[in-house]
């Protein structure tokens, strides 16, 4: 009875509460903190941070990233990785730029975009998961071969696009108040949410990710799993490659490069565990607006661009480190 | 003894001659393979360049002026460049036409061919050492762009005001000569003032990402953004045309098709035209008279011609 605890005395209690809760709850919340912390760090730094219009700029430059994170941390979790996105986006750009200037017609071009990189990534899962090959090698792979595709179909050139009112996917905004990228970047983590915490699938990914044989010997189908991973993040590339073909208001084949990188970044930052398994929705978001902070902070504070992707580096080392000392005390 | 020597040398003399004379009528016979190493061939403006070196290349082919030629794609990285140069040489080409990746890492491309005493002609943007070695160098002056961009800007707003500078990839000699260009006669205006240069590596993307935050930060103070090259101006003036601010001049070089769509529109003030396609084809132009051992000018430089909505029918694509 009474107190389990042996030896000089209990740990002492922090916000009210023990040691383990309180590591739980730094874990699950603790990078809400930090992106709080930026918020009131920034907002004293900067007279211009703390405005509507930054924070809805702020908001819409990250959606696209964030678009792709959400697909990112579902292939994570499902103990892969998918470095073919960037690629992605330049494929999708260039089939939106075709198809505007044959058909002339906006949901022709979002849907074959989508469609187009829906199927591929429907490949990199077949790779992965039918053949056992390593995720990280097979996009590796298959990202030269959708870049390449792109400069095929495009002939290297970029065009402007046929029908005007697509650019508005990417610099309109609805009601004038609210940017469509950031709506959209709201319906992708809505329907994430929902997949990864609300359905069996989602349960799936969490099983195949973190224990691949328990999940085998509980009767999960690993492959159908993983397949359905990649597709989700080739679908979720296709989003993100029209959100950004409009905002540049061009289809280019030669745009996405490095874009993986955010999208990882962001996971890790968000609490994703690289050996699958562990991961949240609303974490991935928090990290996209991290980093998206970072550079907006970055610019308004007038630090050199160069410093800024040593800072992002940095930050997802700390990240890590940060999560392998919450999680060493378990 | 003294005989013997004699008709042994005189052999051997008789001998050397008839041996260079082959050689030498080998060589005249020798058959010309052009390696033209590009640059990349995935930026809008090279792959208009790399497509009318093509066809001028073919005809040469066609008229048989040269035997044959191959493209090697630099991929935008000079180390690229400097290996290629070596399997070309290793391949039998005998004449190069050079798109340098870098001013200073594309440098050995040309040190190169001059230490295998084979002519080489620097296309577009110069090495450090193209005045040196080259055969000859055709090309724009890129400080006469940037200082174009900038006359064009102070044309347009004569009360001045604050701007920002979106850079092409830091190295290039294109980056640096138009930024040179730019500070030339923002630097001399009391009028202007610069809020930076960013980093925006060729991209419009990037340069979208940037100008959202410029724009943030200096609010109705920016007037200007003037860009590296024209995919980024045309995208940044997008950009600005949709938040309502369509009194910023967004400016950029080469005369892609997107921008001169949006110039033709009106949605897009001005961009300067890079006549790209008139620098390789008047490169290739002097492959037949270097090799009849004419002397060629060192130097061909073709202008940029600033494109409005008065001119852009001209130019469209």
């Amino acid at each position: 009875m009474g107190n389990t605890t042996s030896g000089a005395g209990m740990a002492p209690k922090r916000l009210g509460m023990d040691q383990q809760d309180f590591s739980l709850f730094m874990k699950r919340y603790g990078i809400v903190f930090v992106m709080i912390a930026m918020f009131v760090v920034l907002s004293f730094a900067s007279p211009s941070f703390l405005s509507v219009n930054n924070i809805r700029n702020v908001l819409s430059t990250v959606a696209l990233n964030g678009v792709l994170a959400m697909g990112m941390v579902i292939v994570i979790t499902a103990g892969g990785i998918d470095l073919s996105i960037g690629a992605m986006l330049a494929l999708a750009s260039t089939t939106v730029g075709v198809m505007l200037k044959m058909t002339g017609n906006n949901l022709i071009a979002c849907t074959a975009a989508v469609l187009i990189c829906t199927t591929l990534g429907f490949v990199n899962g077949i790779l992965v998961a039918g053949f056992n090959m390593f995720p990280f090698v097979v996009t590796l792979a298959s990202q030269l071969v959708i870049r390449g595709l792109g400069y095929v179909i495009s002939g290297g050139y970029s065009f402007a696009l046929a029908n005007p009112n697509f650019s508005q996917i990417g610099l309109g905004k609805l009601f004038d108040a609210i940017p469509y990228p950031i709506l959209i970047l709201l319906g992708v983590t809505i329907i994430s949410y929902i997949l990864m915490h609300w359905t069996k699938f989602g349960r799936y990914v969490y099983a195949v990710g973190g224990n691949i044989n328990a999940a085998t010997a509980s009767g999960v189908s690993v492959k159908r799993t993983r397949v359905l991973s990649f597709v989700i993040s080739g679908a979720f590339a296709g989003i993100a490659g029209i959100i950004l073909t409009a905002r540049i208001n061009a289809a280019q084949p030669n745009i996405g490069v490095g874009y993986e990188t955010d999208a990882i970044a962001a996971c890790v930052i968000g609490g994703t565990s690289f050996a699958g398994g562990v991961s949240t929705i609303p974490g991935t978001l928090v990290g996209i607006v991290i980093i998206g902070l970072i550079y907006n902070g970055m610019n308004l504070l007038k630090v050199e661009s160069y410093w800024q992707t040593i800072v992002k580096g940095l930050l997802i080392i700390g990240a890590v480190l940060m999560d392998m000392t919450m999680n060493k005390k378990r | 003894m003294k005989r013997v020597s004699a008709v042994v040398l005189a052999l051997c003399l008789v001998l050397g001659i008839v041996v260079c004379t082959s050689a030498g009528a080998q060589a005249a016979k020798k058959p010309i393979k052009v390696a033209y190493l590009a640059k990349n061939t995935v930026d809008a403006f090279h792959a208009t360049l790399n497509g009318a070196a093509k066809a001028s290349l073919d005809a040469l082919v066609a008229k048989g002026t040269i035997a044959s030629w191959q493209l090697y794609d630099g991929l935008t990285d000079p180390m690229t460049q400097v290996s290629l140069i070596e399997d070309a040489i290793n391949s039998g080409s005998n004449f190069v036409i050079l798109l340098p990746a870098e001013s200073q890492g594309s440098a050995p491309v040309v040190t190169r061919c001059a230490k295998a005493g084979i002519p080489v002609i620097v296309v577009n943007s110069q090495t450090n050492n193209t005045a040196e070695l080259a055969t000859a160098f055709v090309g724009s002056n890129d400080v006469q762009a940037g200082e174009m961009m900038a006359n064009n800007v102070i044309e347009q707003v004569p009360a001045g005001g604050k701007y920002a500078h979106m850079m092409g990839i830091v190295g290039n000699s294109a980056q640096q000569q138009r930024g040179q260009g730019i500070a030339n006669v923002m630097g001399k205006n009391s009028k202007w003032q610069s809020v930076g240069d960013y980093a925006a590596d060729w991209s419009a993307d990037k340069a979208v990402q940037f100008a959202t935050d410029v724009l943030t930060k200096y609010g109705t103070t920016v007037k200007a953004i003037i860009c590296d090259n024209d995919d980024m101006s045309s995208a940044v003036q997008a950009y600005c045309n949709s938040v309502n601010r369509k009194d910023i001049v967004c400016i950029g070089v080469d005369g892609n098709a997107g921008p001169l769509a949006m110039v033709k529109k009106g949605t897009l003030r001005t961009t300067v035209l890079q006549d790209g396609a008139a620098q390789v084809n008047a490169a290739i132009a002097l492959i037949p008279e270097i090799l009849a051992g004419k002397t060629v000018q060192k130097s061909i430089m073709v202008p940029f011609t600033l494109i409005t909505s008065k001119n852009v029918d001209k130019y469209l694509k």
